[in-house]
């Protein structure tokens, strides 16, 4: 099926089809490599190998099915699909990068979350073909509808497979602090306010205990999503909930909703919660939330003397939930060749295998952790004498949390939906006062416009008017400024023809000989130039899917970016970005060469050595500095500011200081190229010229404004445009330093652009953000192209 | 032209402002500088010393800091206690919080006593089983120390540099050999046994050769006093209360070999040996009924199950005999102590008798050994020039002996440590990863079409005098009205529809050719005398000819800029590349640098930049003059 699509988006561009024959010959030459080694393996990409040498139980389990699986199928080697992290941005999905650029693993890991936008994104490859075998795999009723979705063609298919027992979430607590607070460690809190009554004892200021535990940012919400579960049970505590249409809908501003921030907030407030999960790592919180992972009943890292797991408490109506989830496997549609696929489900086979399980739980009796697995395992597989070291308690607590469960939030683009929930639970954490009905409604519509695309027709309507007027403005200025820019460079037009020619050649030799000479590089300029432009043009009009159907959306791309918070944010970091690049760093160059040129002696070395990071890639100077930039007191910059007496800062980290620092390297990396070029032009400046300034008297500043500015005045105006422009695209360095963290502050256009395209792959909806950039900037651009059409240019003698 | 005339020059306020103008030159300057020797300076240290900083790094000179961080390779950065590896203060019994703590020991080895006592040790430490020896200089962290070069280097040898034949022997899935690293021995942990894979075995022998010096000793007391310092909340006072004695430090107390015979101490001992003492370092030589009884218990009577859990034969318990630790058995056969360390663990720590155990420290070995060598306490204190009066007191000279070891080879070591970056880098990047082939071969196609297809291009436009000359030229700037990104997205997914991703295609078609250096190099080409063309074609000359052997030498200088220009874009592309290329084979070494900055240790990194910024030094220093002729200003016409 997905080789049918893939024919029919290449038909659909009959040009790159015909580019296509063209390289043809080319692509073989030094093309990609085939999906089989030299003999005659089918290489298998997963998406990642279990270590050989790990530690935790769990992990050598997982090595034991890996290593077991190779044993039996020599015929397959497995590689891993290696990606590269982008900086501060831990919670991107890289699987999704690698997709885009060709280097997806072919086994792929899903989640609830993740499930609904890999199958929307035709991702994963419909299993129903392998379904048809006779599977020994037993699956939980809860797991079935993530299983089995209804795919792109409208029709539902079985697009995983589920392994392991499913994940449930819990409370843990540290029985020693319980005992220390005088609360008794085999009775951990049964409802809301116990928990806070607990939480209330175990916080010790002076010690810097806390009650209660949880993190910031996305892992944050995640945990938060756990009182929204207890508050509103099975039925009432959901985030996300399918309408009767089948569409998905945020519902999270529910009564379970509010009354889940309302204790959150009442946690936080009261100082009983700390949201530094380290409290918790080093002993300093009672309490924490975290999941069962359903193979073991307990983290064998922990120590079951001081750790305790328990169901999550009740919720104030005595209801109960907690999170559900399950590992599951799908396979690439990547994936063009049978033998590889089959290769794939094999694997997904047997690591959902009984096979599996017995290795597993081989592999934890072997380690005299037996006590640890699920009583089922040691059951099934014989181990019954293990089954008196597990605690009973760890068996009631995984028994009691199975009873109430929910189900992670699945549906349409929920793979965001800990990001969509992260602000809502900041914002209380920033606040005394806070209205919570209406800050989650607030959150929801968002959550519903942005992951699901649910906005009210009417309000649609009414958007789509505002962005009609918005673009037909925009392309307006478009054509305005083009028209000028084609009359700009048309007006030479009578100018150079009156130049002789001198060729030797004539008619249609002549023709010929220049076309031959001209054509690689029209050529190149036609295809990967103009091509693209045309191609983007109708591209941000579409939702574009690299796998599946693309869908024309109209001007819904351009009304989603306006509605979008993000881009926003974006566009004032810009702003501020220009801003201070251009006010920082335009006129230190131009000092400096006015310096370098009034010294009598030294100007070459100076010169050298203020050159000196022009000839380090851009790179380089900003993982160098980032090095420099170290938050730790030992920090390079620290440790000099130290000198001076004030404080150690967190430099890239910190909110207030990380756009300067972003701008500082750039601005002194270029700083020695520039003047260099000021210099040239200063040298240009005729002596004659000071002299007679002199003679009428004039001083040093005089003899600056009146003599020398206006001699550079058309470098200083190439220059002031070309930063200026340039600086509206500056991408690269940000995402190398900070990758547009801590928490947006560096988040430029660029940078929302590319995560857009190459990260969430909405290649539609980032050529919409270019285009929207492109329209800000094309008034400068054809300024800078006529300004550029004035002047020749000359080497310097 | 200085604006400031030579006559102004000599007066005291325009000498004031000369005199500024160098004082803020010179402080700039020295920013510039001073990062770039910091880089330097910094990429030869290692995580001891890279936060100080330096000009010329302490270690060069002063043989402390030499010390600190051999020291911290030695002992695989341990230095507070740690579960896996043998920590520097466990074993010298100190209470070194930071590297930087760690002071030369007071030992004078031209005294022939202290040089003695050395050489004693070394002899005792050969005679040492290997359950006593964890291997030092390795590490996990993606650096290499020096013993995983010499692993490396001997499973490279051993499987004549193919890796796929060590993968399938060892049953691990590298790309090369400097991921290859020695199995991880935890003979801390109180239940640790090797399993006896191939890797295991071949590691065993490799280790077996190692020099001594390579390897970290266990110190069964010194884990034994780390325990006791736990218990007793640092505080020997509190410890000497209870126990009615004198220590100073918790590092004089010694583990005894047999269970005490004072009551008082037997509380502590008992707990330590049954509890935290790992399991090899305990003889057993009674108990053996009780033994079996236990396990008849534990596995209700079955001897199946018993089998089935452990892979044996046995046809009863009573088989089954006490668990002795360095057994050496015949291949393929397990050994008494392979066959359930989880069970005797259990069972020394809830029944065995105490009685019953008898624990080989290192320092009960260590004094058993100077009491056959030298019989009389009196004769070790004569020979050492010390003042014991009883064996108990006698301590391993663990300090003196690494600094021996160390002044041994003390240049070698300086060596190392000044090239041991540079060797990681380049070994990372040089020799095993296609990062250098293939940036070159991007930067290569780069300046080649940026020397061929402009100028062919600019030739035409500037000598042929088309009629359409203009529209051509307006064709090749027209797109830089529009800003890069719009074009970047779709050219991403034309080169995806071509199958060219994660080819060097991709790299290089899409920026073959440039409108603005085509309309640059052509406005350069129309200042040319025309004069020279028409004594050319009088001569005959072809329109190639003239091109190849008139314009373009002409045009060297601009031509040369131009170049150098294709050279440094291709050198420092990160973004595009990656985008395209997100294979690692296919990675520049901008994007190789960018991932190193994931896992390399910042010192590392610096040697990598150093690395990385050598090519366009390089290029900087031979096209000085290129770029300084290339400069182009604007003439308004």
């Amino acid at each position: 099926m997905c080789d049918v699509l893939e024919r029919q988006t290449m038909t659909q561009n009959s040009l790159s089809v015909k580019i296509a024959l063209l390289f043809m010959a080319a692509t073989f030459l030094i093309g990609g490599k085939a999906a089989f080694a030299g003999d005659n393996k089918v290489v298998l990409r997963l998406w990642k190998i279990p270590d050989k040498y790990a530690w935790r139980t769990a992990d050598k389990a997982e090595r034991a099915i890996y290593e077991k699986f190779r044993a039996l199928h020599p015929e397959i080697e497995m590689v891993s699909s290696t990606g590269i992290n982008l900086e501060g941005q831990a919670s991107i999905d890289s699987v999704i990068m690698s997709i885009a650029g060709g280097t997806a693993p072919h086994v792929m890991y899903v989640n609830f979350r993740k499930s609904t936008t890999y199958i929307e994104q035709n991702f994963l490859y419909p299993l129903d073909e392998y379904w048809e075998e006779e599977l020994n795999v037993k699956i939980h009723p809860e797991v079935w509808p993530i299983i089995k979705q209804k795919g792109p063609d409208d029709k539902e298919h079985m697009y995983t497979l589920s392994y392991g027992r499913p994940i449930v979430g819990a409370l843990m607590y540290r029985k020693d602090l319980f005992k220390e607070a005088g609360l008794n460690p085999y009775k951990p809190p049964r409802d809301w306010d116990e928990f806070y009554e607990y939480a209330r004892r175990l916080t010790k200021p002076e010690k810097g205990q806390y009650g209660w535990a949880t993190e910031v940012g996305i892992p944050g919400a995640y945990m938060f999503c756990n009182f929204i579960y207890m508050a509103g049970g099975k039925d009432g505590g959901k985030i996300v909930e399918q309408q009767e249409d089948g569409s998905w809908r945020a519902v999270y501003n529910n009564t379970a909703g509010v009354e889940a921030l309302r204790f959150y907030h009442k946690l936080l407030r009261d100082g009983l919660a700390s949201t530094d999960m380290n409290n918790w790592h080093e002993g300093r919180a009672g309490m924490s939330f975290r999941t069962i992972q359903g193979d073991t009943l307990f983290d064998t890292n922990s120590n079951p003397e001081i750790i305790g797991i328990a169901p999550l408490p009740f919720g104030p109506k005595s209801r109960r939930g907690g999170e559900f989830n399950q590992r599951m496997l799908g396979i690439s549609s990547a994936i063009t060749d049978k033998r590889v696929r089959d290769a794939a489900w094999e694997y997904i086979k047997f690591i959902a295998s009984d096979e599996a399980d017995r290795i597993v739980s081989e592999v934890f009796v072997k380690a005299g952790e037996g006590k640890f697995l699920n009583p089922v395992l040691l059951r099934k597989f014989g181990y019954d004498e293990v089954l008196k070291e597990v605690p009973q308690g760890w068996i009631e607590a995984h028994e009691k949390s199975m009873e109430h469960i929910n189900p992670e939030p699945y549906g349409r683009n929920c793979d965001m939906i800990y990001r969509e929930l992260q602000y809502p639970v900041e914002y209380v954490g920033q606040h005394k006062d806070v209205d919570y009905q209406a800050l989650l409604d607030k959150a929801v519509t968002h959550t519903n416009e942005k992951l699901i695309g649910e906005i009210p027709a009417e309000k649609m309507q009414q958007r789509r008017q505002i962005v009609a007027v918005v673009m037909l403005v925009l392309a307006l200025v478009f054509v305005f400024f083009f028209v000028k820019f084609i009359i700009i460079m048309m007006q030479k037009v009578q100018e150079s023809t009156v130049v002789p020619s001198g060729a030797t050649v004539y008619g249609k030799t002549k023709w010929l000989l220049a076309s031959l000479f001209m054509l690689p590089a029209l050529l190149t300029i036609l295809i990967w130039q103009y091509y693209p432009l045309f191609r983007g043009l109708v591209i941000a009009f579409l939702d574009y899917r690299i796998m599946g159907v693309t869908k024309f959306v109209g001007i819904d791309n351009f009304v989603t970016i306006f509605w979008q918070p993000e881009f926003w944010i974006a566009m004032k970091n810009t702003f501020i970005y220009v801003f201070l690049t251009i006010a920082i760093g335009f006129f230190l160059p131009v000092i400096l060469a006015l310096m370098l040129n009034e010294i009598p002696r030294g100007t070459l070395f100076f010169r050298t050595v203020y050159y000196l990071p022009a000839i380090t890639s851009p790179v380089v100077i900003m993982l160098l500095w980032k090095q420099f930039y170290e938050p730790s007191p030992v920090g390079l910059m620290n440790q000099l500011i130290g000198i001076l007496g004030i404080p150690a800062q967190r430099w890239l980290q910190s909110i207030d200081l990380a756009m300067i620092c972003v701008i500082v390297p750039g601005i002194w990396a270029g700083l020695g190229a520039s003047s260099i070029i000021y210099l040239a032009a200063l040298k240009n400046v005729p002596e004659e010229l000071y002299e007679a300034a002199t003679l009428d008297g004039a001083g040093i500043f005089q003899k600056i404004w009146y003599v020398t500015i206006p001699r550079i005045k058309i470098l200083l105006i190439i220059n002031f445009v070309g930063a200026f422009i340039g600086a509206f695209h500056a991408t690269e360095r940000i995402l190398v330093m900070t990758g547009g963290g801590p928490l947006l502050a560096t988040h430029v256009i660029g940078l929302e652009i590319f995560y857009n395209a190459f990260v969430y792959v909405k290649f539609g909806l980032a050529t919409a953000m270019a285009w929207i950039l492109g329209a800000l900037l094309i008034g400068f651009t054809v300024y800078q192209l006529k300004i550029l059409r004035k002047v020749t240019f000359t080497t310097v003698r | 032209m200085p604006i400031i005339d030579l006559i102004g020059r000599k007066k005291p306020s325009i000498r004031i402002l000369i005199i500024t103008i160098y004082l803020l030159l010179s402080v700039g300057g020295v920013t510039m500088v001073y990062l770039y020797i910091l880089m330097l300076s910094t990429s030869i240290t290692t995580e001891v010393d890279r936060t100080d900083y330096r000009i010329v790094p302490t270690y060069l000179y002063n043989r402390q800091m030499l010390l600190r961080k051999y020291l911290f390779e030695k002992y695989n950065t341990a230095l507070l206690p740690s579960r896996n590896n043998p920590a520097l203060d466990e074993v010298y019994g100190t209470d070194y919080l930071k590297w930087d703590e760690i002071r030369l020991p007071e030992v004078d080895f031209t005294d022939s006593r202290a040089e003695l006592r050395v050489r004693d040790w070394r002899e005792f430490r050969e005679s040492l089983p290997e359950r006593y020896k964890q291997a030092g200089f390795t590490s996990q962290l993606g650096v290499v120390y020096k013993v995983d070069k010499l692993y490396q280097r001997m499973v490279s040898d051993r499987f004549g540099e193919d890796i796929k034949k060590l993968n399938k022997a060892y049953v691990e899935e590298h790309e090369r050999f400097m991921t290859v690293l020695p199995p991880e021995e935890r003979y801390l942990q109180r239940a640790w046994y090797p399993k006896k894979t191939t890797k295991q075995q071949e590691w065993e022998k490799f280790k077996d050769k190692l020099p001594e010096e390579y390897k970290v000793i266990i110190s069964v007391d010194g884990l034994w006093q780390t325990w006791l310092s736990v218990k007793y909340d640092k505080d020997i006072s509190l410890f000497n209360e209870r126990h009615n004695t004198n220590y100073r430090a918790f590092s004089e107390i010694p583990l005894l070999p047999a269970l005490p015979d004072r009551e008082v101490e037997r509380g502590d001992w008992i707990e330590f040996v049954k509890q935290r003492c790992p399991l090899h370092y305990l003889k057993v030589t009674r108990g053996q009924e009780e033994y079996q009884e236990f396990l008849k218990n534990r596995y209700d009577d079955n001897i199946e199950y018993f089998n089935k859990v452990h892979e044996t034969s046995f046809a009863s318990f009573s088989e089954i005999v006490l668990p002795l630790p360095g057994e050496e058995t015949a291949a393929g056969r397990p050994s008494s102590w392979e066959i359930s360390l989880v069970d005797w663990g259990i069972f020394v720590e809830k029944e065995l008798s105490p009685e019953f155990i008898e624990v080989e420290s290192t320092e009960n070995l260590y004094r058993g050994f100077l009491k056959t060598k030298y019989g009389q306490i009196e004769v070790v204190n004569g020979k050492y020039g010390t003042d014991y009066n009883d064996w108990l007191k006698i301590s391993a000279p663990y300090r003196e002996c690494d600094l021996k070891d160390l002044s041994d080879h003390e240049l070698a070591w300086r060596w190392y440590f000044l090239t041991n970056n540079y060797a990681i880098v380049i070994n990372y990047i040089l020799f095993h990863g296609p990062a250098v082939v293939n940036t070159i071969i991007y930067c290569v196609a780069m300046i080649l079409s940026t020397l061929t297809i402009t100028p062919l291009c600019a030739f035409a436009l500037s000598r042929f005098n088309l009629r359409s000359t203009d529209k051509i030229l307006l064709f090749l700037l027209a797109t830089m009205a529009f800003p890069a990104e719009v074009a970047m997205i779709p050219n991403f997914l034309l080169l995806k529809e071509l199958r060219l991703l994660n080819t060097y295609w991709a790299l290089i078609l899409p920026g073959m050719a440039s409108g603005f250096s085509i309309f640059l190099l052509k406005g350069f080409f129309d200042s040319l005398p025309r004069e020279l063309y028409e004594a050319a074609t009088m001569d005959g000359a072809s329109e190639i000819r003239m091109l190849w052997q008139i314009t373009m030498p002409l045009a060297k200088p601009i031509l040369a800029f131009l170049a150098l220009g294709a050279f440094t874009g291709a050198y420092g592309a990160f973004m595009f590349a990656f985008i395209v290329c997100q294979d690692p084979g296919k990675w520049t070494l901008m994007v190789w640098l960018y991932n190193m900055n994931e896992w390399a240790p910042a010192s590392v990194q610096m040697a990598a930049f150093t690395l990385a910024t050598v090519p366009t030094l390089l290029v900087f220093v031979f096209a000085q003059k290129v770029i300084m002729q290339g400069i182009i200003l604007p003439v308004e016409q």
